[in-house]
C-alpha cells in the first residue's frame, strides 16, 4: 500500500511537472511573440515617418544600418531598393510577398514565415509610404520548437531537483497516511480512531472477531467434553496419523503402555510399544483393514482393536482401542477348567455304574453278591445325582437372576435346624455340635443360606477328628452380622487356603472319594456369599481346626 | 517444512527400534526353546537371525548414505555414528541367540535342575529390553542401570560355572551336557555384554561421552 501510494504520487508529480513545463513554454512564447510584433510595428511606423520626411536617403543613416531588425524598402513595382542585411542585387522581386501585397492594397500587411531547417520564424510588417513605396521590417526569432529543444537540458536539471524534493515530501506524507493503518488494533477494531472510510471494514472485522470467539469457545467446550470422556475411560485410546505418528494418547493408554505423553506423542507408534502383535495389528489397520488381537503386557491381557480412519476413501490414520480383558481371559480359563472337571467328575461314577451293570448283565455275579453290587450302583448314582444337583445350584447362582424370593431369615434358628439335620452324621463320627449366639435376622434367600450353612457344617463334621467339636455362632456387631462355623478338625494348610473355594478343588485329592463330597460345596458357599454381598474369610491351622467367617451387612 | 534429513533421521530411529525389538523377540524365543525344548521356537530364532542380518545391512547403508549426502554434525552425527555401532551389537545378539538355539536343537539338555541358567536368561533378556527402552526413551538413567546390571549376569555365569564343575566331578556322564550348558551360559553372558555396549552407545548419543573409550 505504501509503495502504491508513493508510486502514484510520483506519477502525479512527474505529470504535473511536464504539463506545467509545456504550458509555461506556450505562454512565454506567446508573450514573446506579441512583444516582438509590437516592437516591429513601432519601428515600421517610426521609419515611415522618417522616410516621409527625410526621403530615401534616411536609410543611408548609420542607425538604420546597425539596426537589429532587417529593414527593406520596396519600390512600387516590387523591386527591392534597400535592404539592411542582404545585397539588393541578389534579391528577387518582392511584389508577390503577402505582406507587400497587403501593404499595396490596404496600406499595411503582416506575415509570418517559418524556416524549418533553421528552426526559426520570421515576422514581417510592411507599410505603404506616401510616395507609394513600401517599407518593411522583419524580425527573426526562434520558433516554439527550438525554444523547447533549447530549454530541455535546463528543464531536466530543474525537474530532477523538483522531483527529488517532491518525492521526499511524498515519502513523508505516505508514511503519515499509513501509520494509523499500521497501528490499527484489530483485537478491538471499533476503538480505533482512524479514517472514516475504514469504518465499514472495522465493523466487519469486529463481527468476524466475535464469530471466531464464539466458535473457539464452542470448540474448546467440545474439546473439554472429548477430553473428559477419553481421560476418564478405562480403555486406552490412541490416535495415529497416516505417517504412523502418534497424535493423541489418553491417560489409560499412558498407564497401560507405561509411556509418558512426552515419550510417546509426535513419535512413531513403535516407540510406544514394541510388542509384535501390537505392531502387526496397527500395521494392518494402517493398510486399511480393521483388525484386533489379544496381547499380553505386564502380565495382563489386553484386547487391542485398530480401526483405519478414512476420509473420502483416503487413509488418514488409525484409531487404536485397548481393553483390559484379563478378567475375561481368566474367566474363560476357569470355564474351560470347569467343563473339563465336570466331565471328569461325571464320568467317574458313570464308569463305575456301567462297569458293575455290565458284570451283572453278563451273569458273572453270584446271586448273593447282587445286593452288594446294586448297593454300589446305588451309591454311585446318588453321588452322580448330588453332583448334578450341586452343578445346577451353582449355575443358578452364577446366573445371578433375581427369581429367588428375598425374606428375613433368622440365622440362629436356621443353624439349629441344620444342626438337627446333621445330628446323625455327627453322632456317627462322634462329633459334638454346638450352636451359640443371638437371634439375628438377615435379609436373604432362605434356600441359599440353608445350603451355605449346611455345606459348612457338613464339612466341619466330615473333616473332623473322632471326638472333635464343631459349631455355629451368630453374632451381631454394629451393622454387621457375623456368622462363623468352626471345628476342631484337621485344618487346611496355608497354601491351599486361597484355592479351596475353587470348583472341584480338593486339599487331599486321594481321599476325596471316601468323604463323598462333590468338590463343589465351598464353591456354592462362596457364590452364595457373593450373592448376599457378604464377606467370606477363612482362619485355619493344620490339625487345630478351621473357622470360616461370613460377614453379612444388615439392612 | 520437514527436510529430507529429518525424514531420514526419523526412519533411522524407527528402523533401529524395529531391529531392537527383533532382538528382544529372538532372545525370548531362544529362552523358550531352551526351557521347553521347543524345536519350532529354535527354528524361529535362526530365521530371525537372518532377518536381523538383513536389517543390519539396511540400516548400515542408510547411515552411510546420510553421512555422505548430508554431512551431519554435532548431535546428528553422534546419533548416526552410535546407530552404526549399536547395529553391530544387535547383530551379534541375534547371532548368539541363534547359537543358543542351535545347541538346544542338537544337544539333549535338561535345565530342570539348573534354575540358575533360566534366571540368567531372564536377567539377560531384561538387560536387552532395558537397553532398547533406554534408546527409545532417550533415558540416561536406564542406560546407566543396564551398564551396572551387567555384573548380575556375570555373577550368574560364574555361579553356573562352579555348579557345572561340581556336577562333572560328581557324575562324569553328564560332562557333555555340562559343556553345552556352559556354552549357553557363555552366550548369554556375551549377550549381556552387547546389551551393555548398546546402553553405552545410547549414553554416548545423549551426552556425547563414551564410557568405553
Amino acid at each position: 500500500m505504501r509503495q502504491k501510494i508513493f508510486k502514484s504520487m510520483g506519477v502525479l508529480i512527474a505529470a504535473s511537472l511536464i504539463l506545467s513545463y509545456v504550458l509555461m513554454i506556450g505562454v512565454m512564447y506567446q508573450q514573446l511573440l506579441t512583444n516582438m510584433e509590437k516592437e516591429v510595428q513601432r519601428e515600421v511606423t517610426y521609419l515611415r515617418s522618417a522616410l516621409d520626411i527625410a526621403g530615401v536617403t534616411y536609410l543611408e543613416n548609420e542607425i538604420v544600418k546597425d539596426a537589429s531588425n532587417r529593414i527593406t524598402l520596396v519600390d512600387q513595382d516590387g523591386t527591392v531598393l534597400f535592404d539592411s542585411m542582404e545585397d539588393i542585387k541578389t534579391l528577387e522581386n518582392h511584389k508577390d510577398r503577402p505582406e507587400i501585397m497587403d501593404a499595396f492594397n490596404k496600406g499595411e500587411g503582416t506575415s509570418v514565415r517559418f524556416s524549418t531547417t533553421l528552426g526559426q520564424q520570421t515576422f514581417y510588417y510592411a507599410m505603404k509610404l506616401n510616395n507609394g513605396m513600401i517599407i518593411r521590417v522583419a524580425n527573426t526569432t526562434d520558433s516554439v520548437f527550438s525554444m523547447i529543444t533549447d530549454s530541455i537540458p535546463m528543464f531536466i536539471i530543474l525537474g530532477i531537483i523538483v522531483l527529488g524534493i517532491a518525492m521526499g515530501i511524498a515519502r513523508f506524507q505516505t508514511k503519515r497516511i499509513i501509520i494509523p493503518i499500521n497501528n490499527l488494533n484489530l483485537e478491538t477494531p471499533l476503538e480505533n480512531d482512524v479514517y472514516e472510510e475504514l469504518t465499514p471494514l472495522l465493523h466487519r472485522i469486529e463481527n468476524q472477531n466475535r464469530l471466531i470467539e464464539k466458535q473457539l469457545s464452542k470448540l474448546n467446550k467440545r474439546k473439554e467434553e472429548f477430553n473428559a470422556i477419553t481421560e476418564n475411560m478405562r480403555e486406552a485410546l490412541i490416535i495415529i496419523n497416516k505417517r504412523s505418528i502418534v497424535l493423541s494418547m489418553n491417560k489409560a493408554a499412558t498407564e497401560i503402555l507405561d509411556v509418558s505423553r512426552e515419550e510417546g506423542l509426535e513419535r512413531h507408534f513403535i516407540t510406544i510399544s514394541r510388542d509384535n502383535e501390537f505392531q502387526t495389528t496397527v500395521e494392518a489397520a494402517m493398510s486399511g483393514v480393521s483388525s484386533d488381537a489379544i496381547i499380553m503386557l505386564n502380565n495382563k491381557y489386553y484386547k487391542i482393536m485398530a480401526n483405519p480412519v478414512c476420509v473420502e476413501d483416503t487413509l488418514n490414520g488409525c484409531v487404536i482401542l485397548m481393553l483390559d480383558v484379563t478378567e475375561k481371559q481368566r474367566a474363560e480359563q476357569m470355564r474351560k477348567e470347569f467343563s473339563a472337571n465336570v466331565s471328569h467328575e461325571l464320568k467317574t461314577p458313570l464308569m463305575s455304574i456301567s462297569g458293575y451293570a455290565e458284570i451283572m448283565n453278563n451273569g458273572l455275579v453270584k446271586s448273593e453278591d447282587v445286593a452288594e453290587f446294586s448297593g454300589r450302583i446305588y451309591s454311585e448314582a446318588t453321588r452322580l445325582t448330588n453332583l448334578v444337583e450341586d452343578i445346577i445350584k451353582l449355575s443358578r447362582l452364577d446366573e445371578d437372576n433375581k427369581v429367588f424370593e428375598q425374606e428375613e431369615v433368622n440365622l440362629l434358628v436356621l443353624a439349629e435346624d441344620i444342626k438337627e439335620r446333621l445330628l446323625p452324621q455327627a453322632t456317627k463320627k462322634n462329633v459334638e455340635l454346638r450352636v451359640l449366639g443371638e437371634n439375628v435376622k438377615v435379609k436373604g434367600i432362605r434356600q441359599i443360606l440353608d445350603e451355605m450353612l449346611f455345606n459348612l457344617l457338613d464339612n466341619a463334621i466330615k473333616y473332623n477328628e473322632d471326638g472333635g467339636k464343631a459349631g455355629v455362632s451368630v453374632v451381631k456387631e454394629n451393622d454387621k452380622v457375623i456368622l462363623s462355623v468352626w471345628d476342631t478338625g484337621i485344618g487346611i494348610p496355608k497354601e491351599h487356603q486361597d484355592r479351596i473355594f475353587e470348583r472341584f478343588y480338593r486339599v487331599d485329592k486321594s481321599h476325596s472319594r471316601e468323604t463323598g463330597g462333590t468338590g463343589l460345596g465351598l464353591s456354592i458357599v462362596k457364590h452364595g456369599a457373593i450373592y448376599h454381598k457378604a464377606d467370606i474369610k477363612i482362619d485355619s491351622e493344620v490339625s487345630r481346626g478351621t473357622k470360616i467367617i461370613i460377614t453379612f451387612k444388615t439392612i | 517444512m520437514r527436510n529430507k534429513f529429518d525424514e531420514q533421521l526419523d526412519l533411522l530411529n524407527i528402523e533401529l527400534i524395529e531391529m531392537g525389538s527383533m532382538c528382544e523377540q529372538t532372545i525370548a524365543d531362544a529362552i523358550k526353546a531352551l526351557t521347553t525344548h521347543n524345536v519350532e521356537a529354535a527354528r524361529l530364532v535362526m530365521e530371525t537371525d537372518n532377518e536381523i542380518d538383513d536389517k543390519e545391512r539396511q540400516i548400515e547403508s542408510l547411515c552411510l548414505k546420510m553421512l555422505l549426502q548430508q554431512q551431519p554434525v554435532a548431535k546428528d552425527l553422534r546419533q548416526i555414528s552410535s546407530a552404526l555401532k549399536m547395529i553391530t551389537d544387535m547383530e551379534r545378539i541375534g547371532d548368539q541367540a541363534a547359537d543358543i538355539a542351535e545347541i538346544v536343537t542338537v544337544a539333549n539338555i535338561s535345565v530342570e535342575n539348573l534354575s540358575d541358567i533360566v534366571e540368567m536368561a531372564e536377567a539377560t533378556m531384561k538387560m536387552v529390553t532395558e537397553s532398547i527402552d533406554a534408546y527409545v526413551r532417550r533415558d540416561l538413567e536406564l542406560a546407566k542401570k543396564v551398564i551396572v546390571d551387567d555384573d548380575i549376569v556375570d555373577d550368574y555365569f560364574n555361579k553356573i560355572k562352579s555348579e557345572l564343575i561340581e556336577l562333572i566331578s560328581k557324575n562324569r556322564d553328564d560332562g557333555e551336557a555340562a559343556i553345552d550348558i556352559l556354552m549357553i551360559a557363555k552366550y548369554f553372558e556375551r549377550i549381556g555384554d552387547h546389551a551393555t555396549n548398546i546402553a553405552e552407545w545410547v549414553e554416548f548419543s545423549i551426552t556425547g561421552e563414551h564410557k568405553g573409550s
